[in-house]
């Protein structure tokens, strides 16, 4: 039977793989696509909590998170592909204009 | 049935002009000529009037939004803010033919979310207002689509933006779990009872948001976005963002930190004594090497947000009062100094290499003694409001014993010092370079009188701030 702690280290693993990705990956779509995990793992935490707590409060903010992913995933797109049109490049590590 | 609504009517009259603006392009013919900017005018009229309205009395929306005196004196500088960025913005969106509509309605909404997060009491709130304002800034910097600087400043600031709202959101759910609730009020009683045994997902709590707030007020180390944003983005949404997103998120950080989480203080307030001491000193020494004035102000506004952070974590009312004062000082002067920027560039060239400004005074003179002012004040020098400001910060901290804090705050300002005056020396005492002289344009009415109106604003508030600092200092008691 799986208990609150199992719930919150997995949503704990699955931000850390999320974190990591934004940092490790060389894609700026799968960039994005970490970001998306993230928001995700606090997902997963919400509910557990208002599992745990007895409440629908948590699944509630979920679907506030959810379209804010949404709208966040649409803006991200839109300015990937306008950074597209310029290098022809989805590596990160092309666009060096702006440095310190 | 209505009276549930007063809270918000500032954001809302702010939302409307922004759908108007929407609206208003996406019906005009091509080449017709629309007032889209004079609507957004409207809007703010309409939330300052409310704002004013709504002054002592205390109103609550839907009990998640609270238009109390601190919230409603961060709407009023957000309200100047929005004035003073379409007046400065009206050239730039000539100049660039950038699409009027899609701009002036960003802002709008974008100063409403900002509104909402000044005057939001619960934490989901706070985080969809800081989503609303984000995601318009965003598009914002990546406004000039032809250009390839603006559109990698906007990938990275929406990069470190999500991400660290990724961070805020897992700090709410920590809150939410340890609580069972998300409004600051019950999470503040929840907090006081377990403050005695702080366990680890308290801890992870308050760390996590802490990130949020670091990241969106440019804290060190969280700062690397700052200074490509504001370098990329046109200059006129530059000193929009630099200054509304700082008001909107340090209210919402005094708010979350020092009702809510206050309980929990002996937890964070060493963490924020440090991220205040090297955001001081990093955006100093940083600035001192820059050679574009946009970059300059870039990490001057990273150091400004060093002396708010001082202020907060001194913590008593008296400091309270002082970043609300220094959060307009700011603002005015922020955007004043890059509505001179912003009138200097040209469609083909940036001019914002301090050389460039070299013999500003013999071609520009009114600009010249304008951006001598906002320097001045910038630096903290008296008689301008940034010396009030700076003072009243410092000794808010002195008052709480943060000595050294404020010994590194007076000692980075000395040092400021030195690249603000650099600009000024260059324009007064350099001939320009025959050789590298970019013509620079003339002055256009409106953002010139926006700069004159943000200049006399500034000396007002540096000789007779005492109206002003009284009603900061008045604004703070009762916040929840």
């Amino acid at each position: 039977m799986p208990t609150l702690t199992h719930y919150l280290i997995l949503s704990a693993v699955l931000f850390a793989i999320g974190t990591a990705g934004v940092f490790l990956r060389r894609n700026v779509i799968t960039i994005l696509l970490s970001i998306e995990i993230m928001l995700n793992a606090v997902n997963l935490t919400f509910v557990a909590f208002g599992r745990a707590l007895g409440s629908v409060d948590g699944q509630i903010i979920v679907f506030f998170v959810m379209t804010v992913a949404a709208a966040e995933a649409a803006v991200g797109l839109a300015i990937v592909i306008t950074l597209f049109r310029h290098r022809e490049s989805l590596n990160p590590e092309a666009f060096t204009m702006l440095k310190w | 049935m209505f009276a549930s609504f007063h809270a918000i009517v500032p954001m809302l009259c702010v939302t409307a002009a922004g759908f108007a603006a929407m609206v208003a392009e996406a019906f005009r013919e091509k080449g017709e000529p629309m007032p889209i900017g004079p609507l957004g005018v409207v809007g703010l009229i309409g939330a300052a009037v409310s704002t004013a309205l709504l002054w002592d009395r205390h109103a609550t929306s839907f009990g998640v939004v609270t238009a109390d005196n601190f919230g409603l004196f961060v709407t009023a500088i957000l309200i100047v803010v929005g004035l003073l960025s379409l007046a400065i913005s009206a050239p730039t969106v000539e100049r660039e033919g950038l699409p009027r509509g899609e701009y002036y309605a960003l802002m709008l909404f974008s100063l409403a979310g900002m509104m909402l997060m000044a005057t939001a009491t619960d934490l989901l709130v706070i985080f969809l207002a800081l989503e609303v304002l984000s995601l318009a800034i965003y598009v914002l910097t990546g406004i000039r689509r032809d250009s390839q600087m603006g559109a990698e400043g906007a990938f990275k600031y929406f990069l470190l933006g999500g991400f660290s709202s990724a961070f805020f959101l897992y700090g709410i759910a920590f809150v939410y779990g340890l609580t069972g609730s998300t409004h600051l009020d019950r999470v503040g009683t929840l907090m006081a009872a377990q403050a005695t045994s702080s366990g680890p997902l308290q801890i992870l709590a308050v760390g996590l948001l802490l990130v949020g707030f670091a990241f969106k007020v440019s804290a060190v180390p969280f700062h690397m976005w700052t200074p490509d944003a504001y370098e990329a983005a046109p200059p006129a949404v530059t000193g929009f963002m630099s200054t509304g997103v700082k008001a909107a998120a340090f209210a919402a950080f005094v708010r979350v930190f020092l009702s809510a989480l206050e309980p929990l203080i002996g937890g964070w307030s060493e963490i924020v004594w440090v991220l205040a001491a090297a955001t001081m000193i990093l955006g100093t020494v940083v600035g001192v090497a820059q050679t574009s004035i946009k970059r300059m102000l870039a990490y001057s506004s990273v150091a400004h947000g060093g002396y708010l952070l001082l202020a907060l974590v001194s913590g008593n009312d008296t400091a309270k009062g002082a970043v609300l004062f220094y959060l307009l000082v700011y603002a005015v002067t922020n955007l004043g100094a890059f509505g001179i920027i912003s009138v200097l560039e040209t469609r083909d060239q940036a001019n914002d290499r301090v050389t460039d400004y070299a013999g500003l005074w013999s071609t520009h003179p009114t600009l010249a003694l304008m951006m001598t002012f906002f320097l001045l004040s910038l630096g903290g020098f008296p008689p301008m409001a940034g010396f009030i400001a700076k003072w009243y910060v410092f000794a808010a901290a002195i008052h709480a014993g943060y000595v050294w804090l404020a010994i590194i705050g007076v000692l980075t300002s000395v040092v400021s010092v030195f690249f603000y005056l650099r600009v000024i020396v260059m324009m007064y005492m350099s001939a320009p370079d025959a050789d590298t002289r970019t013509t620079l344009p003339a002055v256009p009415q409106l953002a010139g009188a926006a700069i004159v109106i943000s200049a006399l604003i500034i000396l007002y508030l540096g000789v007779l701030p005492t109206r002003v600092l009284e009603w900061a200092a008045a604004s703070v008691s009762g916040i929840i």
